[in-house]
């Protein structure tokens, strides 16, 4: 379950469809969404699940 | 062999106390008896406690292992446990706006073992449920838990509305939390309160040194 | 009051007497800082609590009546005075009880203590990959519309959202008061608690954990050391680079319910683990110690300096003779501010100062957050606040 959490393409998915969601998602950047800068989108997505995981 | 279950009990020791209990039952042993014995363990654990060998988590297994225990005797404990012996009545809950209760779930299990009738009203509770409660069972102690800061103004609340209706005169009051103080007792207008509760079974307990079936 | 002293000449001010203070040198002055959760949206009294949780831009005229009335050394971004609650929906998550849904308008939110997310028999599971765990089990658990469901993940994107769209507001209104006051977030991030505890309060309960030590203790030792890596790389991926102030905030509970010889055996070592190795990597971990701490003095002495203790319970005077290893703070009684006036309050904190400043290593702090506003009356703070401030900065 939420295998798609550990998959870096589920963020181009959301760029191509949900502009919104960018416009929205503030701690991600234009430039996060190309793939240099994965270390820092895995990092974020680490600790949103620990977030889950924890006090959320 | 049956006093063993105290000893046994009171050292925690799981697999060994539950096996004799089984034991015993088959050879037909009064459950009673062994009921007894359980009550007896739990003392004992309350001394290892308020001499701090014992902290929380003992006193917590010990009270799942007198559990497991009564759920092994309920089958075969007959209808007679309502002896017609009158007991002190204790209503336990934690007040308005704290959900907490780990506390207040020690402070019971040591008390059942004190031959109290035991009342848990449960967490979050407006000063009504305690009223309604306090005149329907007519307790002679009152134990009032919190864990949150924000209980200090409900416990007062509770107490101002006891007194408002005539009822604070037949009643002991005690608060249990860790942030409470002599000071907030006597905000409040509880008779004791107790930080870790070692002490406030002592207390409880004292106060029904003379009791006799009416007051304290 | 702040305003007629420069606020960039404050918070480098402030800064600085942080650091010397982690450092357990003398600062210039004793820091001072009180977290203020809900006391402070009640200090302000303009609408119910539950309001706070759904519209997230209302704090800012809150934090702005706070500081503006009661000058601090330190922003506690780490203990907020509202919880994002559409987000909590979003998730279906029962982590909360919240004001206005489950409690009264006006009681603060609360984190039940009852709710399992882990079976005793999953503890090698747990151990073997923790998030994997969290993934597969714990989340789901939690968080009801996380389930198996075509659904799932679009309710995660909402989540995901919505935390962010809080989280942008909240840290731009933090920002800009920082700014105009000149008060450096001081417990800016967060590691959500302890090694053990967090088996405690996240999977177990606290009941059923204390019951596993019992029954199953080995694991119970594993699991806490196999969340130690993921703790520390939690806390430190916050910054971009080691930053000692701002500090990383870790809240403990459950090491004090512990005997000395179980704290010694389950408690201590993945705790001191992780303690080291955030304070070796050159960050500045704050422990806040719930509970009466004075039984563990001697574990913690073998801490490396550079950490610093918010007790909410210590033998005071042991502390300061025992401790040299570690800046401390947590000396304001509540009693005080909520029985005291402002003269005994001044005194009596001025005596502290007097007391414990020239360890180097103290801050000026209550015990614990400040949730109603009856634990502390608004005349008091504000009274030592401006005492402070005056003596400091004038």
């Amino acid at each position: 379950m939420f295998e798609f959490l550990k998959d870096k393409s589920v963020f181009i998915q959301w760029s191509d469809k949900k502009e919104e969601f960018i416009k929205q998602y503030g701690e991600i950047k234009e430039e996060d969404l190309v793939a240099q800068n994965w270390d820092r989108l895995e990092k974020m997505v680490f600790r949103f699940i620990i977030d889950l995981a924890g006090y959320y | 062999m049956v006093e063993n279950i105290s000893k046994l009990l009171s050292d925690l020791e799981e697999n060994r106390v539950l096996e004799l209990v089984k034991e015993l039952i088959q050879k037909g042993e009064n459950p009673n008896k062994i009921l007894e014995a359980v009550g007896n363990g739990m003392r004992l654990i309350g001394e290892r406690w308020k001499s701090k060998e014992y902290f929380t988590p003992e006193v917590i297994f010990g009270a799942e292992i007198s559990h497991e225990i009564t759920e092994i005797l309920n089958p075969i404990l007959e209808n007679n446990i309502n002896n017609e012996e009158k007991k002190p009545i204790i209503l336990i809950g934690t007040v308005k706006g704290d959900i907490h209760d780990i506390g207040k779930n020690i402070i019971i299990s040591l008390l059942r073992a004190e031959k109290f009738g035991i009342y848990d009203l449960g967490v979050d509770l407006p000063p009504e449920v305690f009223i309604e409660k306090i005149k329907e069972l007519k307790p002679n102690i009152l134990g009032l838990s919190g864990l949150l800061t924000l209980a200090v103004d409900s416990m007062k609340e509770l107490i101002d509305k006891i007194s408002e209706e005539g009822l604070r005169e037949n009643i002991k009051i005690i608060i249990g939390g860790p942030f409470l103080s002599e000071k907030t007792c006597n905000y409040v207008g509880a008779d004791a309160y107790t930080n870790n509760g070692d002490d406030g079974i002592e207390i409880i307990k004292n106060w029904m040194v003379n009791y006799n079936g009416k007051g304290c | 009051m702040a305003k007629v002293v420069n606020p960039n000449k404050l918070f480098r001010q402030r800064v600085r007497a942080f650091g010397a203070m982690r450092d357990l040198k003398q600062p210039k002055f004793t820091p001072f800082v009180i977290p203020t959760k809900e006391w402070a949206i009640e200090f302000y009294g303009k609408h119910d609590l539950a309001a706070y949780n759904y519209n997230y831009s209302l704090i800012e005229k809150v934090l702005d009546h706070l500081y503006d009335n009661i000058p601090m050394d330190g922003l506690t971004p780490s203990y907020p005075g509202a919880k994002p609650a559409p987000f909590f929906d979003a998730l279906g998550a029962k982590t909360y009880k919240f004001p206005g849904r489950d409690l009264d308008v006006n009681t603060a939110s609360q984190f039940p203590q009852n709710n399992i997310y882990m079976e005793a028999n999953e503890y090698p599971e747990f151990i073997d990959d923790p998030i994997k765990f969290f993934l597969d089990k714990s989340i789901p658990r939690k968080h009801s519309n996380l389930r198996e469901s075509p659904r799932k993940e679009l309710n995660l994107i909402k989540g995901a959202m919505e935390i962010t769209r809080y989280r942008s507001i909240y840290y731009s209104i933090l920002l800009k008061i920082a700014q105009k006051y000149g008060i450096p977030p001081i417990f800016q991030s967060s590691i959500p608690t302890g090694p053990l505890d967090f088996i405690g309060d996240f999977l177990r309960t606290l009941t059923q954990l204390f019951i596993d030590i019992k029954r199953q203790p080995e694991e119970v030792k594993a699991a806490a050391d196999a969340i130690v890596p993921i703790l520390v790389k939690y806390g430190e991926s916050a910054f971009a680079k080691p930053a000692t102030v701002p500090a990383i905030m870790v809240p403990l509970h459950v090491g004090m319910f512990l005997r000395p010889k179980d704290f010694e055996e389950f408690y201590w070592p993945s705790f001191k683990k992780m303690a080291v190795t955030l304070i070796n990597d050159g960050f500045t971990p704050v422990f806040h110690g719930e509970s009466d701490w004075t039984p563990y003095i001697e574990f913690l002495s073998e801490l490396p300096k550079g950490s610093i203790w918010l007790f909410e319970k210590i033998d005071w005077d042991r502390a300061d003779e025992e401790l040299t290893n570690l800046a401390f703070g947590g000396t304001i009684p509540l009693d005080l501010l909520r029985f005291g006036n402002p003269e005994k309050v001044i005194s009596e904190v001025q005596s502290q100062i007097d007391k414990y400043s020239p360890r180097g290593g103290f801050f000026l702090c209550t015990p614990m957050p400040l949730m109603s506003i009856a634990d502390a009356k608004p005349e008091n703070v504000m009274a030592l606040a401006k005492y402070l401030f005056e003596k400091n900065f004038m």
